[in-house]
């Protein structure tokens, strides 16, 4: 079981995309797969309503009140359960955070999308200091085109890799694929190929993304064991 | 080596069509590594306290109505009055900013001065 979050307080920073896109690539696999939309805009649960054929399901029924126990619910029944909130700062925000096993912080290449991207990190990082806990983020860059790398975005990603914060080496790239998924409601996997350029390209995309991120979770839980194992040594001694 | 040199990484371009996910590891239960719900909370709440962070998900309430304004004006204000202005348009039946700001107005106008 893992419980994702993508977590950025700006919005349109592709916090839904993203996870739409992974959601569809894990159950792709043949994982049981679980979306909260926990976003008072709804944008996954109403694309949800309009698809024909999900692979996974879509809760709305849940509020800032509820959010946990409906992420423990859902854990108890799918492998990975995906949460979208909201492009703002709430409360909401740090307490899905300080639930979740691996926050994804996506960021479109400006610098625009930066400077809240850093402030969502800050509260990540402040959510592990009164909690004397790792809570395990990593940050995506999003809507990036495949082949050409902006000064933008390099110099973003020098900053990043600067301050020694984890990046994810995949990108969410910029696809039409990505956009009609939207607009067509239905998973990238349920676009026509004959229709879609790049189609190939956008589903290799999003399976990498779901690689990595699953190697992430594999990392943050040897982690998770290695300290508990030392730990455990400690008490004995 | 320059500093770019490091910042070269792999090739995020698309060809990893042939990776198979293993996913067997991740099995659904109730609690793994997570903490205690209750004091989760709590830290969560003490943050969003301390950054000022919305104590609630911020909702902009949609308007039922379809009626044109011929002129415009742009209101800057406090989320929860210019909601309760929405809702107020929306109690009325669906009526204009400008009507409920016009029934405003009247009702200010009928009301006695000191």
């Amino acid at each position: 079981m893992a419980i994702i979050t993508a977590a950025n307080s700006k919005g349109g920073s592709g916090k839904s995309t993203l996870i739409i896109v992974l959601a569809s690539a894990l159950a792709e696999s043949g994982a049981s797969v679980s979306v909260i939309d926990a976003d008072p805009q709804r944008t996954i649960g109403k694309w949800a309503k309009e698809c024909e054929r999900l692979k996974f399901t879509v809760r709305t029924d849940v509020d800032e009140n509820s959010i946990r126990r409906v992420i423990d619910e859902e854990a108890s029944k799918a492998q990975f359960v995906l949460v979208d909130i909201q492009g703002r700062e709430s409360r909401l925000m740090s307490r899905v955070i300080m639930a979740c096993d691996l926050a994804l912080v996506p960021l479109a290449p400006s610098e625009f999308d930066a400077d809240p991207g850093a402030d969502t990190v800050a509260v990540i990082a402040e959510c592990e200091k009164d909690s004397n806990r790792r809570i395990p983020y990593r940050i995506v860059f999003n809507r990036t085109n495949p082949a050409i790398r902006t000064t933008s975005e390099k110099e973003i990603m020098e900053d990043i890799r600067e301050g020694g914060l984890p990046l994810m080496t995949a990108h969410l790239h910029d696809r039409q694929a990505y956009r009609l998924m939207g607009r067509r409601k239905c998973s990238i996997y349920d676009l026509d190929p004959e229709k879609v350029s790049n189609l190939e390209k956008a589903t290799d995309n999003a399976k990498q993304i779901a690689v990595e991120v699953i190697e992430a979770l594999r990392e943050e839980r040897e982690r998770l064991q290695a300290a508990t194992d030392k730990a455990a040594e400690g008490a004995v001694a | 080596m320059s500093g770019f040199a490091k910042l070269k990484i792999e090739p995020t371009d698309d060809n990893d069509g042939g990776r198979e996910l293993d996913l067997s590891d991740f099995a659904p239960t109730a609690h793994e590594r997570r903490g205690d719900p209750e004091t989760d909370q709590a830290i969560a709440d003490r943050i969003a306290r301390r950054r000022g962070l919305a104590e609630e998900p911020v909702q902009r309430v949609a308007l039922k109505r379809g009626s044109i304004v011929n002129d415009k004006i742009f209101i800057s204000g406090p989320l929860v009055v210019l909601n309760r202005f929405r809702e107020l348009c929306n109690d009325l039946g669906g009526k204009t900013y400008a009507e409920v700001l016009e029934r405003l107005m009247d009702n200010w106008d009928d009301q006695p001065r000191r």
